[in-house]
C-alpha cells in the first residue's frame, strides 16, 4: 500500500516537473524576426537574388526594429543591384594596377562596373550610399548640421567619422559603383571626360540637371571623404591602387568647383559651362556643402539650389578631366 | 606577414589550409554558434539530442548525472575518439584548398554561402557504481560566410577541456533488494571544471581584409577557466517485465560556464523528456524519446524538442530523431571492446529553424574496457 501511494506520489511530482519547465519553455520563446529576415536576406544575396533580398530587409529597415547590421544588410542588398562585389571589386583593384597611369579614374570604374540605362547600377548605388550614411557609431553626438532624417528610424550624418568603420569601407565599394556605372553610362568603355563620345550631361542647374547628376556628385565627395581611412586599412596592391587615387584627387579642387557651381562661374578649364546658377557662396566656407554627400538633399533645377549648383560644379569639373589625368 | 592582391592576409589560407587539411586527414575540428552542448556524444547525436532520460555509461555522465545511479560496475572508455564535418567541407574540398593557395575573388567567393567546419573531441571516462568522472579536449574551427556583395564571415575557432564529475543514487526504497524489476528514482549532482579559448565570432569587414596572427589572437583571447554545478532526477517506471516509461530531469552548468570575454560562455541548460522503453525480444529493444532542452534560454519552442528512436539488435544498434526539429540518423556496432558508431545531424545556421540547415557527420571510436 505504501509502495503503491508512494509510486503515485513520484509520478504526481513528476508529471509537475515536466510540465513546469514546458510551460515556462512556451511563455519565454522568440520571434527573433529582425535577424531571420537579417538571414533570409543574406542568403538571397549569397545567391544574387537581389529583388527578393531587397523585399525582405527593407520592411525590416523601415520599421523601429532597423539597427546597424540591418542597415548594412540594406545597403548590401542596394549594392547587389548596383553589381557590388566585394571580393571582386577588390581583385579589379588590385590587379589592374597599371590602369591609373595611363587612364583616368572614371575608365578605370567604368570597366569595373559596366553600365547601360536599363540597368540599375547608378540608381542602386545611390540608394545604398544614402543607406550607408544612417549606420551611425553607437553613441555618437550629431552635430545638427550634419544630421540627416532626424525623426526617421534610421537616422544618419554626413560626417564620415560619424559613422561605423565597415559603412565607410563599403562606402568605398557604393560610391565607386555609382561613378563606374555613370561613366559607363555616358562614355566608351575606356572612358576619359575630355576624350568621351558624350560627357555627363548634367552641367548646369537650370534645365539639364537630373537626380543621376547629384547622385554623381555626392559619389565622388563620399568617395574623397572615405578614401584616406580606409585606403590604409585595405591592403596589398588593392591598397596601393587606392592610395595612387588618392594622391590624384584633392578636396581643395572639389571645393573650387562647388563655389563656381554655386556663383555660376566659368572656369578656365576645358569643357566647363556655367551652371546657371547666382549664388554668392555655397554657404559652408569656401568648401562644398556639407549636404552634397546626400543626394536626397539636391533639387535637380530648382534654381540656386545650393546642392545642385554645386553638384553642376563637381560635374563640370568631372567632364573637364582636370581632377585626375 | 605576407599578403596577396586582394589585401587579404596569407593568414586566413594557413589557418584554414590547416584545418582543412586535418579534416581530411580524419583528426580534427568545427561547430557554429547555436546552441551546442558542452559535450557532443555520438549515440546522443544520432538521436536527435534526446537523451536525458535513458542516457547510460559516459553519454549519462554529461547529459545527466542522475543517471550514474544505473551504473551496473567499471567500464573505462580508454580514448572515445569523435570527428564531425560538414557537407560543404567535403563537397568543396578541392575548392576550399585552391581558395586558400591562392586567394582571388574567384577563389573566395566560392566560399561565400559555405559552412566550413570540422570538430574533433576526445573524451576518455572511468564509470563506476553510482560515479563517473571524464576528461574531453574538444577542438572547433569552423567558417560560414554569406552574401557575395557584403560577405558576413564568421570565424569558429574553440578549445575546450573539461573534467567532468557526476554521482548518482537510487531514492527510492521499493527499488532495493527486489527480484522483480521496480520503479526508482533516481538523483544526482555533478560538477564541470573547463577551460576554454576562443568561441564562434562575426567578423567586420575591417578584421576581414586585415586577419593576421596578432588580431586572430585579439578576437580569440587565451584560455580563461570556469565552473558549474549539474544536478539531475530520473525516473524508471516498469510497466510490465517488457516495458519501461522513463523521465529525466537535468540542469546542466547552472549558472553558465562563464569564461569572460571573449572566450564563448558556455550557457546552462535545464532539460527534461520522456522516453518509453520496449524490449521486443530478449536481445531487440527499442527506445523512443522525446526531450525538451534549454528550457532556460529564450529561443525558439522548435529548437528546444529534441525526438529520438532507437532499435538495438545484438551487436547493431540503428538511430533516428529530430535535433531542434532537424532529422538525424545513425547507426552504431558494438564488439564488446570496441564501439564505433557514425551520425549524421543538421545545425541550425540561421535565426529561425528550417531556413539553413547543413548537414554535418560524425564518427565516433570508443575502445572500452568493462567488468
Amino acid at each position: 500500500m505504501f509502495e503503491i501511494s508512494g509510486r503515485k506520489k513520484f509520478s504526481s511530482v513528476a508529471l509537475l516537473s515536466i510540465f513546469f519547465p514546458i510551460i515556462f519553455s512556451l511563455s519565454c520563446g522568440s520571434s527573433a524576426t529582425t535577424q531571420s529576415a537579417i538571414d533570409v536576406t543574406n542568403n538571397y544575396l549569397t545567391t544574387g537574388d537581389c529583388g527578393d533580398a531587397l523585399t525582405t530587409i527593407l520592411p525590416v529597415y523601415n520599421s523601429s526594429a532597423s539597427n546597424n547590421q540591418v542597415r548594412l544588410i540594406t545597403a548590401s542588398a542596394y549594392g547587389c543591384d548596383a553589381e557590388v562585389n566585394f571580393f571582386q571589386v577588390l581583385t579589379n583593384l588590385g590587379l589592374d594596377g597599371n590602369t591609373l597611369t595611363s587612364a583616368s579614374l572614371l575608365g578605370y570604374l567604368s570597366q569595373i562596373f559596366p553600365s547601360t540605362t536599363a540597368d540599375k547600377v547608378v540608381e542602386s548605388g545611390g540608394y545604398g550610399m544614402e543607406v550607408l550614411l544612417t549606420t551611425l557609431t553607437t553613441g555618437e553626438v550629431i552635430a545638427p548640421g550634419n544630421l540627416i532624417n532626424a525623426t526617421s528610424n534610421n537616422p544618419g550624418s554626413l560626417l564620415f567619422s560619424d559613422r561605423i568603420d565597415d559603412s565607410n569601407l563599403y562606402m568605398l565599394m557604393m560610391s565607386m559603383a555609382v561613378m563606374g556605372g555613370a561613366a559607363s553610362r555616358y562614355g566608351t568603355a575606356t572612358f576619359h571626360p575630355i576624350h568621351a563620345t558624350m560627357a555627363f550631361p548634367w552641367v548646369n542647374n537650370t534645365t539639364a540637371m537630373a537626380t543621376e547628376g547629384c547622385t554623381v556628385a555626392a559619389a565622388l565627395e563620399n568617395f574623397l571623404d572615405v578614401l584616406e581611412d580606409e585606403a590604409a586599412i585595405v591592403s596589398g596592391s588593392a591598397s596601393t591602387q587606392l592610395q595612387a587615387i588618392e594622391l590624384l584627387l584633392n578636396s581643395a579642387t572639389l571645393d573650387a568647383a562647388c563655389e563656381a557651381g554655386c556663383k555660376g562661374t566659368v572656369l578656365p578649364l576645358p569643357n566647363w559651362q556655367g551652371s546657371g546658377c547666382t549664388l554668392t557662396t555655397c554657404g559652408n566656407s569656401g568648401h562644398c556643402p556639407t549636404a552634397i554627400r546626400d543626394w536626397n538633399q539636391c533639387h535637380p533645377n530648382v534654381a540656386n539650389d545650393p546642392v545642385a549648383c554645386a553638384s553642376a560644379g563637381i560635374i563640370n569639373l568631372i567632364n573637364t578631366g582636370a581632377l585626375w589625368q | 606577414m605576407s599578403r596577396n592582391s586582394l589585401g587579404i592576409s596569407a593568414f586566413w589560407g594557413a589557418l584554414l589550409s590547416s584545418g582543412l587539411a586535418l579534416t581530411l586527414s580524419g583528426s580534427a575540428f568545427a561547430d557554429s554558434a547555436g546552441l551546442n552542448p558542452l559535450y557532443r556524444g555520438a549515440m546522443t547525436t544520432a538521436m536527435g539530442g534526446a537523451t536525458v532520460a535513458t542516457a547510460t555509461d559516459e553519454d549519462g555522465l554529461f547529459v545527466n548525472p542522475a543517471t550514474m545511479a544505473g551504473n551496473k560496475g567499471f567500464e573505462f572508455h580508454l580514448m572515445p575518439v569523435t570527428v564531425e564535418t560538414s557537407t560543404d567541407t567535403i563537397s568543396s574540398v578541392s575548392n576550399t584548398i585552391k581558395a586558400f593557395h591562392n586567394l582571388d575573388s574567384d577563389s573566395l567567393n566560392v566560399l561565400v554561402g559555405r559552412d566550413i567546419y570540422a570538430n574533433a573531441q576526445i573524451a576518455p571516462a572511468l564509470v563506476l557504481p553510482n560515479f563517473g568522472v571524464a576528461y574531453m579536449v574538444d577542438q572547433q574551427v569552423g567558417l560560414t560566410s554569406r552574401n557575395l556583395s557584403l560577405p558576413q564571415f564568421a570565424l569558429g575557432y574553440q578549445t575546450t577541456e573539461a573534467l567532468q564529475f557526476s554521482y548518482g543514487v537510487s531514492v527510492l526504497p521499493a527499488s532495493k533488494g527486489k527480484k522483480d524489476p521496480v520503479d526508482d528514482l533516481r538523483i544526482g549532482v555533478g560538477y564541470t571544471f573547463a577551460w576554454r579559448r576562443g568561441g564562434y565570432y562575426p567578423l567586420s569587414l575591417n578584421q576581414l581584409v586585415n586577419m593576421s596572427q596578432t588580431e586572430f589572437n585579439s578576437i580569440v583571447g587565451g584560455f580563461q577557466t570556469a565552473s558549474a554545478p549539474d544536478i539531475g532526477a530520473q525516473f524508471i517506471h516498469n510497466v510490465n517485465p517488457r516495458l519501461k516509461i522513463q523521465w529525466g530531469l537535468a540542469y546542466n552548468q547552472i549558472g553558465d560556464l562563464n569564461f569572460g570575454a571573449p572566450t564563448e560562455t558556455q550557457d546552462a541548460n535545464l532539460s527534461t523528456g520522456v522516453a518509453a522503453i520496449y524490449k521486443f525480444t530478449p536481445y531487440t529493444t527499442g527506445t523512443f524519446e522525446y526531450d525538451l532542452q534549454n528550457l532556460n534560454e529564450n529561443v525558439q519552442f522548435e529548437q528546444k524538442n529534441h525526438i529520438g528512436v532507437s532499435l538495438a539488435l545484438p551487436l547493431l544498434t540503428f538511430y533516428a530523431g529530430l535535433n531542434e526539429m532537424l532529422p538525424t540518423f545513425g547507426a552504431a556496432v558494438d564488439l564488446w571492446l570496441l564501439k564505433l558508431t557514425v551520425a549524421s545531424y543538421a545545425q541550425e545556421q540561421d535565426a529561425l529553424v528550417g531556413e539553413d540547415g547543413q548537414r554535418r557527420y560524425l564518427v565516433s571510436l570508443d575502445i572500452k574496457i568493462g567488468i
